[in-house]
């Protein structure tokens, strides 16, 4: 695919170089006359709304979507998804390029319910407490549906796990936000496809606003105006670029949407045009998700010890589930693989004298189903305070995120247990 | 409450409340026995032969006008800008000849008639046009094609004849090179004859008059490519049954309105009511000759897409070809500016050009990727529409139509309507 007047571009670029080799010769003690220009044809892009969703995972696979990134050297990107099974998916395959925000919808259909349905919060908790993340969003919301008990608690959630809001909002609606909280931080999606005089003000008013360009065509579309030219100026430091993937197809215009925006970021001063394609998205996102990276692992850190405690080995291919009276130990000899059937040993921790029965199967919650075999339970080995069970014959029959569901009968009833996991 | 009442008769209407409040009358009031008085007056005329032709659907005074703007058919199809030899006889007596011609291609088997094909509507009713290989997009009907300003479904042509001169050399089709192109029209006895003939109307170097034997591989190319199109925009299709009903709309003529049928009608009042289709299907041509994201997927395989308007931009730009290029003769500042002005932007990515909606009986399958089999899957498409597909600044004006079968139905009725039989 042909790209930009790349010829053009070529040529504008060896105009500029001479212009800053002149310069400084002419004023050595950083006397430059003029602000240098960007040398934008290899700048990075931090690509801070791409979605890669249900059908665009069924159509292009993970590996590719990670090509194409490097491709258009993004420097990262934040993904959101519906569901959330393409984030993780790529989020595992690069993480050094990918950084995961949580969609509250698990089908893109979502965008006009979400924030009335219980479920869509459900949904978010349960990924929150599995799962870590930079912010989330991105999420459709006006006016005084921000004050709704749901995007209330987004609010809340977002203070309490340390995430970005990514809001695809009128400025109503992301000043209602703001308003709910004295610490939590927006991206305003889209910058509200609002002018950028009314952008400009907005930024002006609020110190934890930051504002994305995606599918902000007419930025830079024809050169860029001088409206356009005044707000990055103005807030050189709030300003970020987005390519929206909201079409299984868009993925593949990442590129040439990196290649257009540098085509009008070489007009800005180069400080400028670095900060609006990816270090304004940097300086946001990044301390936020190594810190919430480093809590997973204090999180890891924690449950092998307490396995340990329970005298249960660990392993790179087991999970710990943790219930009230019981702790269990799922644990396979490999990976599990897609429609492959597959055995699992599964250790129950505590006071296991009194369990009649233990059931083991797993589900796709977004999907509204399970599996479609029912796997055999033995026991293999049994103490005071531990039994092994052997489960044969599961089969995960589709890629995704799926949940493990344990029931453990016993004298007082029973004590269900989930986990949530992903297959590739 | 606004009704709007008319009473018909053949070859006269008369509109006793054109626009008009609903009036509840008391029974035996002096109103009521006008109204009986003109129906049986209404009632002896209709004894004879002229037979009452009432129909149950009514148009507004908005909905006529909207329905005025669809028309006239046939209109004057424009010259080709750039093209010399636009309008002369010769050139499309020529340019049906090498329309038809199969030695233009690599191999010397396929011809732009392969997939153009006359008793089609010079179209090849397969999903996806078959030339030396199978493309990725379906084939489009030449008739009327005159009247658009962009060609081809992405627009990558900016001129019919720079349009006919693409699928010369692209690989799916002809897959031929200038050089080999240029060989094969030396080699014709009857192109070097019609040229050399007419050598006054060709403009070389930006003047006539030059002999065939001076021409370089691409000057000739070229002449080929503007003979083409000179035939092509020839090609015209006839008046329809909606053509037929406009006039007599126009003219209150109720038993040529008559002869449309009431399910077409409602059709058409969904048409250029609810539905909205006229936003994009405007004019006599049915189409606003832009180009509009519907939502419709164009990945082509695994990790391709087809972008559509995104790359045919990209296409024209780098078109030497082009209006703004060399070969361009006489075209006007105005015909250049369309080129030279036009914006690529990400709005384009996965943009069609609006189709005609003429002679659409005749060319199924239906849209870029003759993904859709029938008029009914199109019409399902568009009232069942895919809003996830859709970005919230998109076209506002595809939304879910909420049509009943019937409604349904009466669409296709009245989009048949649309060719001539």
């Amino acid at each position: 695919m042909s790209k930009f007047n790349a010829s053009n571009f070529k040529n504008t670029n060896s105009k500029i170089k001479s212009s800053i080799c002149l310069s400084v010769i002419l004023g050595f003690a950083g006397a430059l006359l003029a602000p240098a220009q960007a040398q934008t044809d290899s700048l990075p892009i931090a690509d801070v709304h791409i979605h890669y969703s249900h059908d665009s995972v069924e159509l292009t696979p993970p590996e590719r979507v990670i090509e194409i990134m490097r491709e258009a050297n993004l420097k990262f990107a934040l993904v959101s998804s519906s569901d959330d099974n393409g984030t993780q998916l790529l989020s595992e395959l690069a993480p050094d390029l990918i950084v995961p925000g949580l969609r509250p919808y698990r089908r893109r259909g979502e965008t006009g319910t979400w924030f009335k349905d219980p479920e869509a919060l459900e949904y978010v908790e349960l990924l929150l407490a599995n799962n870590q993340y930079a912010s989330i969003g991105e999420f459709h919301l006006y006016g005084s549906d921000a004050e709704l008990p749901i995007p209330k608690r987004i609010v809340e959630l977002a203070e309490e796990f340390n995430l970005i809001l990514h809001a695809h909002s009128d400025a109503d609606a992301v000043e209602r936000l703001l308003a709910q909280s004295d610490s939590v931080k927006v991206i305003w999606a889209h910058s509200g496809f609002d002018a950028p005089e009314e952008i400009s003000a907005l930024l002006s008013k609020h110190d934890r606003l930051w504002a994305d360009l995606a599918f902000r065509g007419e930025v830079g579309s024809g050169g860029l105006s001088d409206a356009w030219r005044k707000l990055f100026e103005d807030h050189p430091t709030r300003m970020m670029l987005g390519t929206d993937t909201y079409t299984p197809e868009r993925m593949y215009f990442i590129p040439d949407h990196a290649a257009g925006a540098r085509t009008w970021l070489e007009t800005l001063p180069e400080e400028l045009a670095e900060n609006v394609s990816w270090r304004n998205g940097y300086n946001l996102i990044m301390p936020i998700w190594e810190a919430n990276k480093k809590s997973v692992t204090t999180n890891t850190q924690q449950a092998v010890k307490t396995v340990e405690t329970c005298e249960v080995e660990n392993n790179d291919n087991a999970v710990l589930l943790e219930g009230e009276r019981y702790k269990v130990l799922l644990k396979t000899d490999a990976a599990l693989e897609v429609s492959k059937p597959g055995k699992i040993n599964a250790i129950v921790c505590g006071d296991v004298s009194t369990i009649s029965e233990f059931k083991l199967d797993a589900s796709m919650p977004a999907h509204g189903h399970g599996t479609n075999y029912t796997p055999t339970v033995s026991i293999t080995n049994q103490t005071d305070n531990t039994i092994n069970y052997a489960v044969d014959g599961v089969v995960l029959h589709m890629p995704g995120n799926w949940q493990w569901d344990v029931e453990i009968l016993d004298s007082e009833g029973s004590e269900a247990l989930e986990q949530a996991f992903m297959i590739k | 409450m606004i009704r709007k009442t008319k009473v018909s008769i053949k070859g006269c209407t008369f509109s006793l409340l054109k626009t008009t409040k609903i009036i509840y009358l008391p029974l035996f009031s002096n109103a009521y026995m006008f109204l009986a008085l003109t129906f049986l007056a209404l009632l002896s005329l209709s004894l004879v032969p002229q037979a009452l032709a009432q129909s149950e659907v009514e148009f507004t005074e908005q909905e006529i006008d909207a329905i005025t703007a669809q028309g006239p058919w046939p209109g004057a199809i424009p010259h080709d800008p750039g093209n010399e030899l636009s309008g002369l006889s010769w050139a499309e007596t020529l340019g049906e000849a090498l329309f038809h011609d199969s030695t233009l291609s690599a191999d010397e088997s396929v011809s732009c008639a392969t997939c153009h094909q006359s008793d089609k509507a010079f179209n090849d009713n397969r999903a996806v046009g078959i030339g030396l290989d199978q493309g990725a997009r379906n084939t489009q009907g030449l008739l009327d094609v005159g009247l658009q300003r962009w060609f081809g479904w992405d627009g990558g042509a900016d001129s019919l004849w720079a349009a006919s001169i693409r699928p010369m050399l692209n690989k799916h089709e002809m897959g031929d090179d200038i050089n080999s192109v240029a060989n094969a029209l030396r080699a014709n006895s009857a192109f070097i004859s019609a040229v050399s003939t007419n050598a006054k109307t060709v403009y070389f170097d930006g003047k006539p008059g030059d002999t065939v034997n001076d021409l370089s591989d691409e000057q000739l190319v070229v002449v080929a490519g503007k003979s083409i199109a000179a035939f092509i925009r020839t090609l015209r299709s006839q008046p329809t049954d909606f053509d037929r009903f406009r006039i007599a709309l126009l003219e209150n003529d109720a038993e040529a309105q008559s002869a449309y049928s009431d399910s077409a009608k409602r059709g058409l009042k969904i048409f250029v009511g609810d539905a909205n289709c006229r936003m994009c299907h405007f004019g006599a041509n049915f189409s606003n000759g832009e180009f509009h994201d519907t939502g419709r997927p164009f990945f082509t395989g695994v990790g391709e897409v087809d972008p559509g308007r995104y790359t045919g931009l990209q296409r024209v730009r780098e078109d030497r070809f082009n209006l703004l290029g060399q070969y361009a003769v006489d075209s006007s500042s105005t015909d250049k500016l369309k080129t030279s002005e036009v914006k690529l932007g990400q709005l384009n990515w996965g943009q069609w050009r609006t189709p005609s909606l003429r002679n659409l009986a005749h060319t199924a399958p239906y849209m870029h990727d003759g993904s859709l089999a029938t008029l009914r899957d199109v019409v399902d498409a568009y009232a069942d529409i895919d809003t996830d597909r859709l970005h919230s600044q998109g076209e506002s004006i595809l939304k879910p139509l909420n049509l009943t079968d019937d409604q349904r139905n009466d669409l296709v009725r009245f989009l048949l309507s649309l060719s001539a039989k």
